[in-house]
């Protein structure tokens, strides 16, 4: 149980170094406006285990996003989208229950509960966090073209790396 | 204890997120710059709509006072021209309306939003770039100066209040002829302070001062105030001269804004001062 959740703490390290180190680094796009972020530490929310009250799962997305913020030099921005998209989470989770409920002491993972079940979660979801971080960074209505553009392209990309991520993880345990 | 803590845990999951999102909506426009300008623009775009309609509701109440007022001061004019055909000479500076010499036009606004409270006071009016006001023109009343305009929009002009830091309007002390800066301390918003006045200077308390037209915000001659204070610093060489407006900046509805025509011209001119520096 305890090796679970040291697995799980040092999982979100990693998730967050790679995001803050790596990742940030990256700039596609051209211009001064927003382009296309990659965004991958929004996985360590998703995959959190399902027995987490949803209390604490804001209270988590909060200081998680939160401490993306103080590298992005962005305070709000990270924090906001994060609990937005958990705030759908238990809605994303009733839609796409199986037949016979959730297995006792899953994670909402590829290994847990499949790939089509988990793109579709985390499709979900992930749409929900592009879209308010871009409009929570762009934040005029006026450029809802560049906030929806942005959305879909970061969303895209960063769909992908966190899906290949999670594929290579399941496949490892 | 523990029973009202799981309470919390499971039923205030919503209310946390209420919580939490409003924190961050005030970190994102607290800093982060673009966020904090857009908010700040839609801000005062919102208040200044707003606050005009407030303000068209309360001038219907009080048409019945305003009426009153027109119709009297229709009176005195009709008096003045009545008096002015017998003696065919009308004095117009003391028409209710200043009458301006020269290149300057003259345009009526409403004040919709006046602050007094701060160190840098801004005043807003309810018309703006599409009436013809641009930033740097002076603001007047009929009985003393208001401010310069700083910022237009379409419909509204956001106006530097004589009560900013930042302000120094050219004075004159009309008796004498001694000018100087004139700048708010930020205490008394009655009070101005008026500087750099030799020590060798003639002031008397009640000495009227006004615009000394040195700039091409403020025509010269309209009338600021009166000297309520005045002394000199033991080791200084200047007065230090408070000075009383005319116009309370407490009490502003009416004002009108300076457009003068001829302010290019003369800031090109003095631009070619440079050369000989």
């Amino acid at each position: 149980m305890s090796k679970q959740w040291l697995g799980l703490i040092i999982r979100t390290l990693l998730y967050l170094l790679m995001q803050v180190i790596v990742l940030k680094e990256i700039h596609l796009g051209t211009g001064e406006m927003p382009g296309v972020a990659i965004l991958v530490y929004p996985v360590v929310l998703l995959t959190l285990p399902l027995q987490i009250p949803q209390f604490f799962i804001l209270l988590l997305s909060f200081c998680i996003g939160s401490l993306v913020d103080l590298f992005y030099l962005s305070p709000g921005v990270h924090a906001g989208a994060c609990l937005w998209m958990m705030l759908f989470r238990p809605l994303a989770l009733r839609l796409l229950e199986p037949k016979n409920g959730y297995p006792t002491d899953a994670a909402p993972t590829i290994s847990d509960l499949g790939v089509v079940w988990f793109s579709q979660y985390a499709g979900m979801l992930l749409v929900v966090f592009f879209l308010s971080y871009f409009i929570l960074k762009v934040f005029t209505f006026v450029y809802i073209g560049q906030i929806l553009l942005g959305a879909i392209l970061s969303l895209f990309v960063s769909g992908i790396i966190i899906f290949l991520l999670q594929l290579f993880f399941s496949f490892r345990s | 204890m523990w029973k009202f803590a799981r309470v919390i845990v499971q039923h205030g999951s919503l209310v946390l997120f209420v919580l939490l999102q409003a924190l961050c909506l005030i970190w994102v426009v607290k800093y982060n710059q673009p966020q904090q300008k857009i908010y700040l623009y839609s801000y005062q775009l919102m208040a200044s709509s707003l606050q005009s309609k407030v303000q068209r509701s309360l001038d219907y109440i009080s048409l019945r006072e305003k009426n009153d007022s027109l119709a009297e001061e229709n009176a005195r004019l009709l008096e003045k021209i009545m008096n002015g055909m017998e003696r065919e000479n009308i004095n117009e500076d003391s028409l209710h309306l200043p009458v301006l010499p020269g290149p300057y036009k003259v345009l009526s606004a409403r004040v919709i939003n006046n602050a007094l409270d701060r160190r840098n006071n801004m005043i807003t009016l309810d018309r703006g770039g599409q009436d013809g006001i641009a930033p740097g023109m002076g603001v007047i009343t009929a009985s003393g100066i208001v401010g310069i305009v700083t910022d237009t929009s379409q419909r509204y002009s956001l106006v530097m209040s004589l009560l900013h830091s930042n302000t120094a309007i050219s004075a004159r002390l009309s008796r004498s002829g001694f000018f100087g800066p004139l700048v708010w301390e930020g205490h008394d918003p009655a009070i101005l302070r008026l500087k750099a006045i030799q020590k060798y200077a003639d002031v008397r308390m009640g000495d009227t001062v006004v615009t000394s037209g040195y700039s091409v915000v403020f025509p010269k001659n309209l009338t600021i105030g009166t000297v309520s204070m005045h002394r000199v610093s033991p080791g200084s060489f200047t007065y230090d001269i408070d000075v009383r407006l005319s116009q309370p900046m407490t009490k502003l509805d009416q004002v009108y804004v300076i457009i003068n025509e001829q302010k290019e011209e003369k800031l090109e001119l003095e631009s070619k001062f440079s050369r000989y520096e």
